[in-house]
């Protein structure tokens, strides 16, 4: 490392570094009250007067011995001020001499960006632990040691960072925040693609932030709550029969659902009509419209007194509004759009050629529908059957009008909460989202990797 | 034994396109190349004879029974459409077997009908893959198979070759050679690609904007197009408007900067004549020459090479002549060429 036409600059940098480290010594020799502390810093100095000879005639590397030099002299002269007691300064000592080293190998062996994110996370970690928090020193070494480790890969020193924000910035609810950060670095870290640049990562980016905090307090009821709390809500009568009165109602309403919107979907799909482009819009009536209201449009048909109502209890002997008939109904009405919709989606993704093919190849109609269209359609039907399903399983808006009673789930956790309140009812959301989350994750598995298998297109 | 198909004036309208009157009839074990440039309306006709596009006008039959209303699954027609269009949710085997249900056959006879198809086509390797794994080739070879496999009593390839790479092409030629040859079944084959048509060297109809214009075997068309248009589809890059002259039996044509004999006597004053690109050699000497060119390019075709030459202000010939007579002409070359064969005159 010996470069000749360093040199003289070289000398010159330590030879002032020298002067300083003398004249401190003179300055601390002349107090007359020297206590143990300042004879350590005097010794300190006087080890630091070695490595600066050292560094004259041995050729060290100069950004190490300078920069000890200097954070030794600092310490010696600031220690006492920075730090609570000797141990910590000494400590502080260390992990800065560490941070040091790690500084100078960033600087050498990789691009300067590095080294300046390096910088600006020492100076944050301080400006966090030291100006923002009060006694916080030993966090900060420790914070320091891990800046140490991770501060070699920007990766790394994102996630160390999300770390220390989450720990920092977002009490109480940390490990939460922890997810989250974690979540989203590892997909932005990972996203690939042709048009993968600076800007469509941070529309990812923006985007996953909102969905997040969309996510968060499911995730805060979900970690939040105690199961033995949850277990003791499990054993209630009413509720069990309110799940239980759910999980069939929003079974037999997608199996209806399923018994018109599949032949429906095919048809539109494969027929031009005049008004279709209307129908199609139609279709979307029942998300448009809000739920209180269409709960009301049902009961003012369906219900008591009203001619279908009337009718169908004349019929059939029970009425309508007030019973599972109700639910069902309800439950119909709003899941239709997205279960007609799935399946003109899934019918569309199938070539019609393929159904020329199989006609041509003797196929009747309902061979080429029944062997043909309908397998090829079958993973979108089906997701289209779980998204319908939990919709009407969540109504509801319209379920409360028509058939407050008997109890589905969702309405179990309304009269809940208008009976005892907020505290006494999260027991029993976080015990319906796990049940519906776990439902939903466990269909869409179903879907994606069972029926891939078979739905493989060429 | 009446036709296997029997088209008369068959019209098809589809939004601004009109198909037809197309007159066509197939005997048994025909295989009729119908050639026309894209959009011409092939597969319109393909579709219309397999009953997925409803006949507007006229008359199809199918041994000897108007079908013009059968639904397409009650037709007995195998048709290849351009893309194999192979179920993705069936492996190979279950794709063959697609139309084997509704056979009406003894259980033994299809299933031997199923190995017969399937050893003709050189598929039985393929027999347990999904099918996008096929290869273009493999896939069209399946497509044929799960066509033929229902025995059908006529069998419409649409473009078979197209989208594959030469060495598959030339054993798709060959596949279907031999299948017309095993199984004798009636085929009407439709490309846009004459050089299809010459090595099938079939029975060829032209068609052009929707209409049969020509029919014949591929020599005939190749020797007498009916018409300049006809010439000019075929590959006669060489059709130029003339003036006739008939004396004592012998007709002279004018052409402003030739004057030569015809090969047959013919009747009008005015209409074109055909130059084949082959028939236009050297002449020994400048007496000799028909008509002298200069040679605006030249350019290499393997065994033969392309000259193109000027013989009046704006009026190019093309000549096609051995790559070793070729290879000394530069552009600017003056040639006394000559005609080897008489010339072929055209009405229209």
């Amino acid at each position: 490392m010996s470069n000749f036409s360093l040199k003289p600059r070289r000398t010159m940098i330590v030879l002032l570094l020298l002067a300083g480290h003398l004249g401190l010594l003179a300055l601390l020799h002349m107090r007359s009250d020297i206590n143990l502390f300042e004879y350590f810093n005097i010794l300190l100095l006087a080890a630091n007067l070695v490595i600066g000879v050292i560094l004259i005639f041995g050729r060290r590397n100069l950004l190490i011995g300078g920069g000890l030099m200097f954070l030794i002299a600092a310490h010696a002269l600031l220690g006492q001020r920075l730090a609570p007691d000797s141990l910590t300064s000494g400590a502080l000592l260390m992990v800065n001499i560490l941070i040091l080293y790690v500084g100078v190998q960033i600087y050498s062996n990789l691009p300067l960006t590095h080294f300046y994110l390096f910088v600006a996370s020492y100076l944050a970690l301080f400006g966090i632990f030291i100006l923002l928090m009060e006694n916080a020193e030993a966090l900060f070494l420790l914070f320091l040691m891990g800046l140490a480790a991770t501060a070699r890969s920007p990766r790394l020193l994102a996630y160390f960072w999300t770390l220390t924000l989450s720990f920092t910035l977002c009490q109480p609810y940390p490990w939460e925040a922890l997810f989250i950060f974690w979540f989203i670095l590892t997909v932005l870290f990972d996203a690939r693609g042709k048009q993968r640049s600076t800007l469509s990562l941070v529309f990812l980016g923006v985007g996953l932030t909102l969905v997040f905090l969309m996510l968060l307090p499911v995730l805060i009821l979900l970690f939040g709550e105690d199961l033995h709390n949850i277990e003791l809500i499990l054993r209630e009568a009413r509720v069990q029969e309110a799940i239980i009165r759910t999980l069939w109602t929003a079974t037999a309403a997608t199996g209806v659902l399923a018994l018109f919107c599949i032949p429906l979907g095919y048809a539109i799909s494969r027929l031009r009509f005049r008004g279709r482009t209307l129908l199609l819009s139609l279709i979307d009536i029942p998300i448009v419209i809000p739920q209180s209201v269409a709960g009301i449009m049902l009961v003012r048909v369906f219900g008591r007194q009203q001619v279908l109502g009337d009718l169908f209890q004349q019929t059939f002997g029970i009425p309508i509004d007030g019973t599972v008939i109700g639910i069902l109904l309800a439950q119909i009405f709003v899941a239709m759009p997205f279960f007609l919709k799935s399946a003109l989606a899934a019918f569309d993704a199938v070539p019609e050629e393929l159904e020329v093919a199989a006609r041509t190849l003797g196929a009747p109609p309902r061979g080429e529908f029944s062997r043909v269209a309908l397998p090829l359609a079958g993973r979108g039907l089906f997701l289209g059957a779980i998204l319908a399903w939990a919709r009407a399983a969540g109504e509801f808006g319209a379920v409360l009008f028509i058939a407050a009673s008997p109890e589905t789930a969702p309405i179990a956790v309304h009269n809940r909460f208008n009976a005892v309140g907020l505290f006494e009812t999260t027991p029993l959301v976080a015990l319906l989202l796990l049940f519906s989350l776990v439902m939903f994750f466990l269909l869409q598995f179903v879907a994606r990797t069972l029926m891939s298998s078979q739905g493989r297109t060429a | 034994m009446s036709a296997i198909i029997k088209m008369k004036k068959l019209t098809l309208r589809l939004g601004e396109f009109v198909l037809g009157p197309v007159s066509l009839q197939l005997g048994q074990g025909d295989y009729l190349v119908l050639l026309g440039p894209s959009g011409c309306g092939k597969t319109s006709l393909l579709n219309s004879i397999a009953g997925v596009y409803p006949v507007s006008q006229g008359m199809l039959a199918l041994e000897g029974a108007d079908s013009s209303r059968t639904p397409p699954h009650r037709r007995g027609i195998g048709y290849v459409s351009q893309t194999p269009n192979l179920f993705p949710h069936l492996n190979v085997r279950d794709n063959i077997r697609f139309g084997l249900a509704y056979l009406d056959l003894p259980e033994g006879e299809i299933e031997a009908q199923f190995d017969r198809i399937v050893a003709l086509l050189g598929v039985g390797h393929l027999l347990a893959q999904s099918v996008s794994t096929l290869s273009g080739g493999e896939a069209r070879r399946v497509a044929l198979a799960r066509s033929m496999v229902i025995r059908p009593r006529l069998l419409l390839l649409d473009e078979p070759l197209s989208m594959l790479d030469p060495n598959a092409r030339v054993q798709m030629l060959d596949t279907l050679f031999m299948l017309h040859q095993e199984t004798g079944t009636t085929t009407i084959h439709v490309t846009h690609d004459r050089e299809e048509a010459w090595a099938m060297d079939e029975q060829c109809a032209v068609m052009l904007r929707g209409r049969i214009v020509q029919q014949g075997s591929v020599e005939e068309l190749f020797r007498n197009p009916n018409s300049s248009t006809v010439a000019l589809f075929l590959g006669g890059t060489n059709v130029f408007p003339a003036t006739f002259r008939t004396e004592s039996g012998q007709t002279m044509a004018e052409l402003g900067w030739m004057q030569a004999e015809l090969s047959d006597p013919f009747a009008e004053e005015e209409g074109y004549v055909l130059i084949r690109p082959e028939a236009i050699v050297f002449a020994k000497s400048q007496g000799e020459a028909d008509f002298i060119g200069k040679v605006k390019r030249v350019s290499g075709r393997g065994a033969f090479s392309i000259v193109e030459v000027e013989v009046a202000t704006g009026i190019n010939v093309t000549i096609h002549m051995p790559y070793e007579q070729a290879f000394r002409i530069i552009p600017g070359d003056q040639l006394p060429l000559r005609l080897s064969l008489p010339l072929h005159a055209i009405k229209e």
